[in-house]
């Protein structure tokens, strides 16, 4: 028999409620993606649904986390300079291991922030990945100084590194 | 220079890797935007990125053509609008009809019977904003009433849709990109652009790559000796640039492949992979038809695969659960009572079985229903009464507690009002079978169905425009499954390593070693397409759109820039015979073949194809004989033919299904299983009741008179069958169709009845009649009695397949029957195709007390008429059968039904008849004899 190697969002031991957080989490992922450099929150608002039409639908419990993210935005202030900022999104570094999928980059004055959204509960390996992914982005501008940002938009903090 | 044209053969990625090199300035490539006509190209371009850079670094950004639209598109949007699927703009399109009463007719229709049109009309609407037209009516169009109605107010429903589009903060995919190319020129580009993978344009695409060329773009073609056409046209001549050429095709090796079928396909295949390949440049395993994937994979050698293809999921076991339960709720007798023979199909089914150990539940049921007589129907509250009567014992309890979870499932399913509501009852269902599949190591194709299914497919039902609408139950059940089964699980294999198997389409700008090419068939490729019933192809190509020919044309480019790319090619195809369809080489391979013969300077028919020797390929299996019977089982069929018997009568087909295959004579009548007809489509069986009732309403207006054809009574007679006929079976443009295509048959047979010499009396039509046949009683409906001269003939419509192998008398008349083992049915089976005229002309003859030699028995094929050489009766005996009918039959209808009783098992057909009698059988996969 092959060995059949394909990619999927959905880990095989994955149940319905597993299925609905990684789908919510994905959702929120495109969201902020959409958002460019963050000037008011209209801007959330047509990434949304910029999302949905990606998506073609809205999942369950999204209207609880944009009010999540709407209240960080307003009052998180290293957030808020995070998606003013200059930046890459989504954004693909091909490590020795791998590709590496960076969620956003923002570049201010001589820092550069890698920025990891979590939407599911916080994690001592997600403090390891982040850090993988500092040390990638300091060979790629030795210039700079790297940051890490971990933003859990569930408990509505971002922590950084 | 901006436009390269590489030879076939040279890699487009490695000369991409190249050019993008030259624009390196440190680790971040993010400044260069690739775009690519697909995402799969992107793992190749990293590769070869990474072996030149070495890690880490940022590639450059690789986007397709509708993520780059998407992502400009932001920059005009302003506020952002929601991107409308094909169905939801169809609903809205629905709402522009109805409320201006558009289209006349069709303003009538509920969204169910709308839905068709609405689809179509979305999808012709997107292709002009795509070609950046105008849509205009269509006065004085062609076709029937309702499709000339809707085509004259064409232009003004467009006008609206646009309107309440706008209105409602909606938008096309069509309408953005068409935007955006109107506008590009206000948006400041950045970067450095690479374009590839690109070779027929939309005129918005044009326009919208003709800005990046202005920019300073680089574009990459892959050409052969000549530039293709489209190339040519819209590149060259309209953009007024010459590409520089680069390299010259290289030589390599073409082999062509036959294969009687998909199993031999799959071993053509397995012999000509080779073992432990590694690198995802050596070989693909290109699959045109993403249906045959896992018969493929399933020959490929024990290494590395990686899959990058759409999977249809109305292929996999959890879509054919869902169609069957829903098919269940839908023929239940009134509020929570199922049709047994369903619910006994879902208890079969390997969604069940995997989960609920169905298979067990089914054959304890089956085993204790043999024989017995069974409800037609099942409810919750007659199903401990049911189950007692069957006598389960111990099983009881568990039987019991599976077919209430079941029965409570169909009972909610039966309740769901809304798509959303039907789909929460799905993803319930989902969440338990979730929790009860096996977690099988590596890879599985039904789990990720399930989870696909579950975390997307669903969700998208939940999430279009309408699914909070109330409907009936049939438009609901017909528009989920619709929604559902145009899904396809995206495969994309990662990482990126071993045996590529992919599409045509995501081949587009790789170059493998060693490229082998399956399901090359006409139909495949090129695909074959459905008449457009709203905008025929001469008005597409007068109005700029795409026609079949461009189509077409596009087709054999990717496929061509795909064979002559690689150093080695194996092109394989089908052509076996399957039931009445033969399979044919593709139009692709015939030209191939052309091309060899111009060069050697003669013809090489088949010689330059490779058979591998497969038509003696042969596997030796034991076969299960069939299902065993034991003496109780025995008793059980004796006690069914007698009850028939002394009832209403035993039928043809009763004894027919059981020469055909002892399995399904099983399965139909001794556990009441006959499935019937299937119900979601307008197939044969369907339309042969529609021409019965024609028929039947028009010869009645006439009977005992001689006949003549009054041609206008019959066309208004169709046309008025049509009109009453549902819309969900038969949507209104398939109607239109389908008139035509009645009408072309049987008012061919009719000119041709007409034209018979000496008067046609007709005597009766669905006359029923009953009599003995020895010790037992037959009835017969048939279809008309003529009189003509003094002869009665006794007339059989078919619409489909008949017996075309004539019954031979003479050599019946000395015809010995064996005994009840497997020979003795075959030896019936061998002369006698079916019993039905034999026993028409018999009971008829004896009920009417008519001598045999009086009467005539006869087919109608209708199915056939307009070819050369058509007869419009045929004869199913070699020559006068009323000796044989008077001194064989009574013997021969005692001995079939003896044999159902005394055989030892209910014989499986033989390997050689399990082709014919199992393609079209009810059973399907169900059975587990089937071949």
């Amino acid at each position: 028999m092959p060995k059949v190697a394909v990619s999927s969002k959905f880990p095989a031991d994955a149940d319905g409620s597993r299925v609905d957080e990684i789908v919510l989490g994905d959702f929120f992922h495109k969201v902020l993606f959409y958002i460019d450099r963050y000037t008011s929150p209209s801007d959330l608002e047509d990434a949304f649904i910029r999302a949905e039409s990606a998506f073609g639908f809205v999942p369950q419990g999204a209207e609880r986390v944009m009010e999540r993210l709407k209240n960080m935005l307003e009052r998180g202030e290293l957030l808020r300079k995070i998606m003013e900022g200059r930046s890459l999104r989504e954004v693909e570094v091909v490590t020795k291991s791998g590709l590496r999928r960076i969620d956003r980059l923002t570049f201010i004055n001589d820092k550069v922030y890698v920025v990891d959204y979590k939407f599911g509960r916080r994690k001592r390996e997600d403090k390891e990945q982040l850090e993988e992914y500092m040390e990638a982005i300091k060979a790629v501008y030795p210039e700079r100084k790297v940051r890490g940002v971990l933003v859990y938009v569930l408990e509505g903090e971002v922590e950084e590194l | 220079m901006s436009i390269y044209a590489l030879a076939y053969g040279i890699d487009p990625i490695e000369f991409l890797v190249e050019k993008i090199l030259e624009e390196k300035e440190g680790r971040d490539l993010s400044h260069i935007t690739l775009l690519l006509s697909h995402k799969r190209p992107r793992a190749y371009l990293y590769e070869s990125l990474k072996k030149a850079i070495g890690s880490p670094f940022i590639p450059p950004r690789v986007l397709t053509l509708p993520e780059f639209v998407d992502e400009l598109s932001a920059l005009l949007e302003k506020p952002a609008k929601r991107l409308l699927g094909v169905e939801e703009q169809a609903w809205l399109l629905y709402k522009v009809v109805k409320r201006r009463g558009f289209g006349g007719s069709i303003s009538s229709l509920d969204f169910s019977r709308f839905l068709p049109w609405g689809r179509l009309m979305a999808l012709f609407f997107e292709e002009v904003e795509l070609e950046m037209g105008d849509v205009s009516s269509f006065p004085y169009a062609e076709g029937g009433e309702l499709l000339r109605q809707l085509l004259e107010d064409l232009g003004e429903i467009h006008r609206d849709f646009r309107l309440l589009l706008e209105e409602r903060g909606f938008v096309t995919r069509g309408i953005r990109q068409r935007l955006l190319a109107e506008r590009i020129g206000e948006i400041e580009l950045e970067g450095r652009f690479f374009v590839a993978g690109f070779y027929a344009l939309t005129a918005s695409e044009s326009r919208i790559l003709k800005r990046i060329h202005d920019f300073g773009g680089v574009f990459v073609w892959e050409v052969g000796e000549e530039v293709p056409r489209l190339y040519r046209e819209r590149w060259m001549e309209e953009w007024g640039v010459e590409p520089e050429f680069v390299g010259a095709p290289k030589e390599q090796k073409v082999s062509i492949h036959a294969a009687q079928d998909v199993h031999q396909e799959a071993e053509v295949l397995r012999r000509l992979v080779p073992s432990g390949v590694e690198d995802p440049r050596e070989l693909a395993v290109v699959v045109p038809n993403p249906s045959n994937l896992i018969p493929f994979i399933y020959s490929l050698p024990d290494t590395y695969v990686n899959i990058t293809a759409g999977y249809p999921l109305k292929k996999t076991a959890v879509y054919t659960f869902i169609e069957l339960s829903l098919k269940t709720v839908e023929e239940a007798s009134g509020k929570g009572a199922y049709p047994l023979k369903r619910v006994l199909e879902l208890l079969m089914h390997p969604v069940s079985r995997l989960s609920f150990s169905g298979e067990e539940v089914f054959g304890r049921l089956a085993q204790a229903m043999g024989g017995k007589l069974i409800p037609s129907y099942v409810s919750l509250g007659e199903l401990d009464g049911f189950l007692k009567r069957l006598s389960l014992g111990g099983f009881h309890g568990a039987a019991y507690a599976y077919l209430r979870k079941l029965l409570g499932f169909l009972g909610r399913l039966e309740e769901s009002r809304s798509l959303l509501e039907l789909a929460d009852v799905f993803e319930g269902f989902l969440d338990g079978l979730l929790e009860r599949m096996p977690r099988e190591e590596g890879f599985s194709l039904q789990r990720e169905a399930v989870l696909r299914l579950r975390g997307e497919a669903l969700k998208r039902v939940k999430g279009l425009l309408f699914s909070r609408e109330e409907m009936d139950r049939s438009s609901l059940f017909s528009i989920f499954l619709h929604t559902v089964k145009n899904y396809r699980i995206p495969f994309e294999g990662e990482p990126l390593k071993g045996i590529q198997v992919m599409g045509l389409l995501e081949a587009r700008l790789l170059t493998f070693k060693k490229a082998i090419v399956l399901d090359v068939n006409e139909g495949v490729l090129p695909s074959h397409e459905d008449v457009n019933p709203l905008v025929p192809d001469h008005l597409r190509k007068a109005m700029g759109l795409s026609d079949r020919e461009r189509r077409e044309e596009i087709i054999r480019y990717y496929f061509e820039r795909l064979v002559r790319s690689s150093e080695e090619v194996h092109i394989v195809y089908q052509d076996g015979v399957s039931g009445d369809d033969k399979k044919v080489r593709s139009r692709f391979v015939e030209r191939i073949i052309w091309e060899w013969e111009k060069k050697e300077g003669r013809l090489l028919g088949d010689r330059c194809v490779d058979r591998f020797g497969f038509t003696s390929f042969k596997v030796d299996m034991p076969r299960k004989k069939g299902i065993e019977k034991d003496e109780d089982l025995k008793k059980a069929v004796r006690r069914l033919i007698d009850r028939k018997s002394s009832g209403e009568g035993l039928s043809f087909s009763f004894l027919d299904t059981y020469i055909t295959c002892p399995v399904r004579f099983y399965y139909s009548y001794v556990l009441g299983l006959d499935v019937g007809e299937l119900k979601d489509r307008p197939d044969g069986g369907e339309v042969g009741k529609l021409v019965h009732a024609i028929l039947e309403k028009f010869f009645r207006d006439s009977l005992g008179k001689p006949f003549r054809f009054e041609q206008e009574r019959f066309k208004e007679l169709v046309k008025r069958e049509l009109d009453g006929l549902g819309d969900v079976l038969f949507p209104s443009w398939r109607r239109e169709v389908l008139e035509k295509v009645i009408l072309f048959r049987l008012e061919h047979y009719l000119n041709a009845l007409s034209k018979v010499a000496g008067d046609i009396v007709v005597l009766s039509v669905e006359e029923d009649v009953s009599g003995l046949i020895g010790d037992y009683r037959f009835y017969c409906r048939i279809d008309r009695v003529d009189r003509r001269g003094d002869r009665i003939y006794i007339l059989d419509y078919k619409t489909g397949s008949y017996p075309e192998k004539k019954i031979r008398v003479e050599e019946l008349m000395g015809f010995e029957l064996e005994g009840y083992g497997e020979e003795g049915l075959e030896a019936i089976r061998d002369r006698i195709s079916s019993l039905q005229l034999p026993i028409y002309q018999y009971v008829y003859a004896k009920s009417r007390r008519l001598p045999l030699s009086k009467i005539v028995s006869v087919y109608v094929p209708l199915g056939d008429a307009g070819t050369e050489g058509w007869e419009p009766e045929v004869f199913p005996f070699s020559s006068d059968p009323s000796e044989f009918l008077d001194a064989k039959l009574s013997g021969i209808v005692r001995f079939v039904l003896n044999h159902m009783v005394e055989a030892d098992y209910f014989y499986a057909p033989s390997e050689k008849e399990r082709a014919r009698v199992c393609r079209l059988c009810e059973f399907g996969e169900l059975c587990s004899f089937r071949f």
